[in-house]
């Protein structure tokens, strides 16, 4: 069966509350009254594969007096095992989108949602419409060729007349509809062609024209090979290249190590000649250091001579320093003596002033003043410490009665703790005792159980052992009637076919005999004679004269009383002797059959056949019957087994729910009394729950207990407390009777000894203020000659210091100045003169040196290098020797060549494997192409079963139908003239319009949806139409909605058909009511 | 043995091969031709020593170059030393390292590797330069083995030279170059009048592939025997080995018998039409041949799939064993005639057939290159297509 829709489920859609629409495939007759909402089932079903939930166009799907939104839910299957559903639901931010899949049509798979479903459900079902997204999409309900032909509105049969391919949004309808009709008028051959090609080119390409690189495919040994080829040959090339590289690097190194031997030899030879100069100019410069040193001496003892004279010069300049010194001395001193007699005199002044009677007085008063002011500060300090005493009472006396406070407070929480755990205790009991209950309960349900189970095992048991039973009786019976059948001993079927075949090979044999006999003769005398003909014997009697006549097929045979026996026979003697034969072996064969069987006819032979057959027929009958029997009673012993555990296990459960029995109470009367227990697994469920009650309430309990326990030790604690501090107040007390009075004067107190500590302070500070001005004079006085005694102490020793300096400068020089003229006098100028010319004339005459004397490090460094540059190059050519011996020669520019050989034979095979797949894959598109060419006029396909049909429904009144290559139907014609739409009735435009699509729907292979159409058509032509749509619906799912069931439902096929009755399938919303809250089913 | 000296002549006989480059690969073919022709080479060592037997030679010497590899895969060694191992031969075969398969630690000719180990004791293996083999109380062989792939040192000068009041037969055996050969470099190089200078009957040498005497004429021959099956299209005398026969008259020289043992022949064609082909194909054996064929013609549709046809005969497919042994066709050369290719095609071919045809020998025409290639391939698939479905 082509796609078919499976069930159609809406809510809350224009006028429709709910409805729930299951469909078959075939006929689907959905009918009901007007207005009950038939249309509007054609529009969730257009919406659920066309309509995006965001779309505008879903606006006339609301209900008009239902604010939830419409939704709808869709099943149609593709193919066989292909089964989507999707589902949708129209309303702003509410909007959902689902596609589900589904082999079986029960358990489904969610396969998209959201916008993506769209573009989904478009590539399931290729009709030509644009998946949302795209630009320039219309507004409304998505529209194409396809989606007008298989769910347009028949009463807007024009639309369905003037729908043409060319205004589909997109290509997939168009290509789906050009397959279909190419499928349907493709030449065999060129099936057979294009098949064989696909088939080729599937071997080498996917299905997006890309190489395959799976296993088997061409391309990837290729490939491989190729890549491993190109490896190969660049090793190779590179090795090639290594060799000649190595080779290159040993002729190099050999030229490298020539030139470096011969630059170390012309290093040593430099080295050498360096060496040379290096010697002459170190005597050069051992010559010139004695001459510099005898200028040195020269100039020394010149220089002694000057400063001899320098010297003399100083010491008169120094002699002259110590006089002025000795001047400026003098002057200092006789500054001092002027100002030494009046510092006397100003100190004797101020002691004067302060050995004064007024001052002894002032200070007498102070010390009297000070004296009150600590006698003051003594009395605070006591009345501080007497407050602190008190307000330690104080404090004490309010920390008890806290604790009082928290007493009372304690005592109150630990009475409340313990009433709630009275009442705790109180509950977990109850709870424990319905535990208890229930748990009897339970034990009970559970032994009522093990019970019905053994009970019912022990039926099964009764019912396998008569099972067994029955199967004996009939195994027994069908051993009687074998018996019975063996004792017939009766022919097999296969003897009786080859008694059969000896008598038809006799009958043959004698057939052949009967070649025909007739005998003629006239008696002489009368006589009486036995005639014989074909083995019918009679006797006969002949007159004389008379002429007698006999004819036999194959035996003739005459006994004449008195003449003799005269008998003819058919046939020659081999025949004979085949026929006897033939005789013998049927006879022989058939005897021994009769006699086993003690018969005498075939006849009763076959009887006894049949009557052995009836026999172990009833014997096959009995061992079926029995195989049934044994196939009831195979697990009776494990029934038995399963009884005797289940009874056992029941017994258990007895004793077990005994002892939860309260006294004198049975189990049975218990259970007679409760009536239905109730489910065990409830019990159990309803037991642990209260258990978990009572464990959660003893819980509590301990904690409760915990929580009083605690609180009275707390609250004991408290009252020792309060104890104590109550005794330590006493103590105080004591001590200290009047703290409350204390208290209560400290702020006074302290007020007055403060006032009168500030009144000592005020009258020392009286007294001290009241030195006089004039010893303050006398003391500026003093202050300042004795500052200028000092300036003038100072200057009289700076004047001293300076004449011991000059002096001592004096001494020194005149001391030098005797050493320089000892030394003068023993310097030898000329000799030291003489001796310098001596040393110059020895170094002219030494031969001159280059002006750029060599760096012999530098040369000895040049010359090691050069030797040792030769001794490297040495080494490397010697290594890169051995290397060429290794990798190079002939042998790798042979692999070289047979890799580069490799990679061109398998560039010539992929080169042909290219050309071979490349011809294929050629061959397919073009011709794809041609098909395509040959198949662009689509609407030819459909000319035939649309012209027929038309032509039959109007007893060819209207012959061709026009359908243009777009599928727009173009015209009809109505015997020779060629007519226009327009030009016929409505009726016929109709009738047109239904053929079309239902052509286009059976080309398709898709459902059909056909809403209250022809309204035009006559009875007779309602007629022919109902036969078309049944004979449709063998290939195709036809869905009728009408509201004329009878229209469809009558006739040869109305039993095929498949009638929905959708008043009981549709609940609609009540007219201004709210909506219903639940689907209607 | 009808062409050999008389027994009575004969004071030595000798067999001499070398160059057998077993393990040596074919990448150029396809996988399963490559097995072949690799297997070939281990084919005809077996035949080279049933000459051996046959001949009753009293020495096998394999101057170099055996394997193609110092240290090939056990398939090739191991098939050598099955061979040996089955024959319990007194006669020596000495073995001697060449360029392809030189004496270095890693390689099958190494002291310690299983084929060494493996080797029955009438085999020899010279392992060093200057190795004597005394071939009974008349005769000795000396030798020097490559050490290296490649080199210039004169393995050859490394063989002790006669001495005097030496009379024995003196045979020589080397791996290198001569430098007579064009377009090589020389590797280990074998100076001209080297046998007479080491004071040599004989000089045995390995490498070139081809059957030759280096210096015809020569007291002393110096031989390649070449290699015993060919290892490439274009080499010339392959497929020999050289048994060489020397005279109880010390005056006389060595003579050198060429003895085939070789079992495939290379070939090249080059097909320049339809009859060249049809002769080709209708060859008698070829199963031990490698050929390389060359199409080089433009051919009308019929001639075009006939042609395809005898090529599929040449080297087989899935239902059909191959004739020749290794087939490598080169078909770029091969062309159709497009131009009446439709006339070709069955007349009731359906339209969209006929159209399909039409277009692609447009195309045949009209197109580039690769176009045009792929389009006449195209159409003989289709022309194919349509002849079997009739």
């Amino acid at each position: 069966m082509a796609m078919w829709i499976r069930q159609l489920n809406v809510k809350d859609c224009a006028g429709i509350a709910s409805a729930r629409v299951a469909m078959k495939p075939g006929l689907n007759v959905l009918h009901g009254p007007n207005e009950l909402g038939k249309s509007t089932l054609v529009n969730a079903i257009r919406a659920a594969l066309l309509l995006p939930v965001g779309s505008t166009a879903a606006q006339p799907l609301r209900a008009w007096n239902v604010d939830g939104p419409p939704s709808v839910e869709l099943t149609f299957e593709e193919e066989a095992q292909r089964i989507w559903r999707v589902s949708k639901r129209f309303g702003g931010g509410g909007s959902h989108t689902y596609l589900e899949f589904s082999r079986d049509g029960r358990q489904f798979s969610q396969e998209g949602r959201g916008r993506e479903v769209e573009g989904s459900l478009q590539n399931i079902l290729r009709w030509g419409i644009e998946p949302p997204g795209g630009k320039g999409g219309k507004r409304g309900m998505p529209a194409s060729f396809i989606t007008t032909a298989l769910l347009g509105d028949q009463r807007n049969i024009d639309a369905i007349l003037e729908a043409s391919l060319t205004d589909d949004p997109n290509a997939s309808g168009h290509e789906r509809l050009t397959e279909a009709l190419q499928a349907l008028a493709a030449d065999p051959r060129f099936k057979q062609v294009l098949a064989s090609v696909q088939a080729r080119v599937a071997e080498a390409f996917t299905a997006a024209g890309k190489k395959k690189t799976a296993k088997g495919a061409p391309w990837p040994a290729l490939k491989a090979a190729m890549s491993e080829a190109r490896q190969r040959e660049q090793d190779a090339r590179q090795q090639v290249e290594d060799s000649a590289s190595a080779r290159s690097r040993v002729a190099a190194l050999q030229s490298q190590v020539l030139e470096a031997d011969a630059e170390a030899e012309r290093a040593a030879g430099d080295l050498q000649a360096a060496q040379t100069a290096e010697r002459q100019q170190a005597q050069r410069t051992a010559t010139a250091k004695t001459l510099a040193a005898a200028e040195d001496e020269l100039k020394k003892a010149q220089a002694q001579v000057r400063s001899r004279d320098e010297k003399a010069t100083a010491v008169a300049a120094a002699e002259k320093e110590a006089e002025a010194s000795r001047k400026q001395l003098a002057a200092a001193e006789r500054a001092l003596a002027t100002v030494q007699p009046k510092v006397k005199a100003a100190k004797e002044r101020v002691q004067q002033l302060e050995s004064g009677d007024a001052e002894q007085g002032r200070q007498l008063r102070e010390q009297e003043a000070r004296n009150r002011q600590l006698k003051l500060t003594q009395q605070k300090n006591e009345l501080q410490a007497q407050v602190a005493d008190a307000q330690k009472i104080a404090a004490r006396e309010a920390e008890t009665q806290k604790i009082q406070t928290d007493i009372e407070q304690r005592t109150k929480t630990l009475d409340e703790q313990r009433s709630l755990l009275a009442e705790a205790e109180a509950k977990t009991s109850a709870d424990k005792d319905q535990a208890e209950v229930l748990e009897r309960d339970r034990d009970c349900a559970r032994y009522v159980a093990a019970a019905q189970r053994a009970h019912e095992l022990a039926a099964k048991r009764d019912a396998a052992t008569a099972s067994a039973k029955t199967a004996k009786a009939r195994e027994e019976q069908a051993q009687e009637a074998r018996g019975k059948a063996q004792g017939l001993n009766a022919p097999a079927r296969a003897e009786l076919d080859e008694l059969q075949r000896l008598d038809a090979e006799r009958r043959v044999a004698e057939g052949k005999l009967a070649v025909g006999l007739a005998l003629e003769f006239t008696p002489e005398n009368a006589s009486t004679a036995e005639v014989t003909l074909d083995g019918e014997t009679r006797t006969r009697e002949f007159n004389a004269g008379e002429r007698v006549r006999y004819e036999a097929e194959r035996e003739l045979r005459l006994v004449i009383d008195g003449v003799g026996v005269l008998q003819v026979r058919g046939g020659g003697r081999h025949l004979r002797q085949e026929a006897e034969t033939a005789i013998d072996r049927w006879r022989r064969y058939a005897d021994s059959l009769f006699e086993r069987a003690n018969v005498e006819t075939t006849s009763a032979l076959e009887d006894k056949r049949q009557e052995a057959d009836k026999l172990l027929a009833l014997a096959v009958e009995h061992d079926n019957k029995a195989t049934q029997a044994r196939l009831g009673s195979e697990n009776v012993d494990a029934l038995e087994q399963q009884t005797v555990v289940a009874k056992a296990q029941a017994k258990q459960r007895r004793e077990a729910a005994a002892k939860r029995m309260e006294a004198g109470v049975s189990v049975d009367d218990y259970i007679e009394e409760s009536g239905d227990l109730g489910d065990e697994e409830e019990l159990a469920r309803a037991i642990e729950t209260l258990k978990d009650e009572v464990r959660r309430r003893e819980s509590l309990h301990a904690w409760l207990a915990h929580e009083v326990e605690q609180g009275g030790a707390q609250l004991d604690n408290l009252h020792r407390d309060v104890e104590r501090a109550q005794q330590d107040i006493q103590d105080a007390i004591a001590q200290n009777e009047r703290w409350r009075d204390v208290l209560g004067e400290a702020e006074a107190k302290r007020q007055r000894q403060d006032d009168e500590l500030a009144q000592a302070d005020a009258e020392i500070r009286a007294i001290q203020a009241e030195a006089t001005a004039a010893t303050e004079d006398a003391r500026d006085a003093l202050a300042q000659i004795t500052k200028e005694e000092s300036a003038k102490t100072k200057a009289r020793d700076e004047a001293r210091e300076h004449l011991q300096d000059a002096n001592n400068a004096l001494a020194k020089l005149q001391g030098e100045a005797e050493t320089l003229r000892t030394i003068a006098e023993d310097l030898d100028l000329p000799g030291l003169q003489a001796a310098r010319d001596q040393q110059q004339a020895l170094l002219d005459a030494l031969p001159a040196v280059d002006d750029t004397p060599n760096d012999l490090a530098e040369l000895e460094r040049f010359a090691k290098d050069a030797a040792d540059n030769a001794t490297s190059l040495r080494n490397d050519l010697s290594a890169a020797q051995g290397a060429l011996t290794q990798v190079g020669g002939q042998h790798i520019e042979e692999q070289a060549a047979q890799a580069k050989e490799a990679l061109i034979a398998l560039a010539r095979r992929e080169h042909d494997l290219e050309v071979e797949y490349g011809g294929w894959q050629l061959l397919r598109e073009t011709l794809k192409e041609a098909e395509k060419e040959d198949a662009t006029h689509l609407g030819d396909a459909l000319v035939k079963p649309v012209s027929e049909r038309m032509a039959a429904l109007t007893d060819g009144r209207y012959s061709a139908v026009g359908i243009g290559p777009q599928l727009d139907a173009t015209g009809i014609r109505l015997g020779d003239d060629e007519r226009s739409f327009n030009d016929v009735s409505v009726g016929t435009r109709e009738q047109i319009g239904l053929l079309l699509r239902l052509a286009v729907a059976e080309a398709l292979g898709s459902f059909l949806i056909l809403d209250d159409h022809l309204t035009q058509s006559d009875q007779g032509r309602m007629a022919w139409i109902r036969g078309l749509l049944n004979e449709a619906a063998q290939q195709i799912q036809v869905v009728v909605m009408t509201c004329h069931p009878n229209a469809y439902l009558t006739g040869d096929h109305s039993d095929s058909a498949h009638a929905v009755d959708l008043t009981k399938c549709i609940k609609r919303h009540p007219i201004g009511g709210s909506a219903p809250s639940a689907d209607a089913t | 043995m009808s062409d050999a000296p008389g027994d009575s002549d004969v004071a030595l006989t000798l067999l001499h091969t070398a160059d057998w480059h077993l393990g040596r690969r074919f990448p150029a073919f396809e996988r399963e031709q490559e097995t072949r022709l690799t297997r070939a080479r281990l084919e005809v060592v077996g035949r080279i020593l049933d000459v051996a037997e046959s001949r009753n030679v009293d020495a096998v010497l394999c101057a170099g170059d055996l394997f193609d590899e110092p240290a090939p895969a056990q398939l090739w060694w191991g098939g050598v030393l099955k061979e040996f191992q089955r024959r319990h031969w007194q006669r020596p075969v000495v073995l001697l390292p060449g360029n392809h398969d030189p004496l270095t630690s890693n390689s099958i000719y190494h002291q310690a590797h299983p084929f060494r180990r493996g080797l029955p004791r009438y085999v020899h293996v010279v392992d060093e330069p200057g190795w004597e083999l005394p071939l009974g109380d008349n005769a000795v062989v000396v030798a020097s083995p490559c050490t290296s792939a490649a080199g210039d040192t004169r393995l050859v000068e490394s063989l002790p030279k006669r001495e005097a009041g030496d009379e024995r037969i003196r045979i020589g055996l080397v791996h290198g170059q001569t430098f007579d050969i064009d377009g090589h470099q020389t590797n280990f190089p074998i100076p001209r009048g080297s046998a007479a200078e080491r004071g040599l009957d004989y000089l045995a040498i390995g490498d070139t592939h081809a059957f030759r005497e280096v210096e015809p004429g020569a007291s002393a021959p110096t031989i390649y025997p070449g290699a015993p099956e060919a290892t490439s299209f274009g080499e010339k005398d392959t497929g020999n080995v050289a048994v060489v026969f020397f005279p109880l008259d010390r005056r006389r020289r060595p003579l050198v018998h060429r003895e085939a043992v070789g079992a495939w022949k290379w070939r090249e064609e080059i097909c320049h039409s339809m009859p060249e082909l049809r002769a080709l194909a209708d060859e008698g054996e070829l199963s031990k041949t490698v050929l390389r064929l060359t199409l080089n013609m433009a051919v009308p549709m019929g001639e075009y799939d006939e042609a395809e046809r005898l090529l599929a005969s040449l080297g087989g497919s899935l239902a059909a064993t191959p004739r020749v042994g290794v087939l490598n066709v080169n078909r770029e050369g091969l062309r159709l005639m497009t131009e009446d290719a439709i006339a070709q095609f069955n007349a009731d071919m359906p339209d969209v057939l006929r159209a399909t045809a039409q277009r692609l020998q447009t195309l045949a025409q009209d197109g580039d290159p690769q176009q045009k290639e792929h389009a006449e391939r195209a159409l003989h698939h289709l022309y194919r297509l349509v002849q079997d479905a009739a």
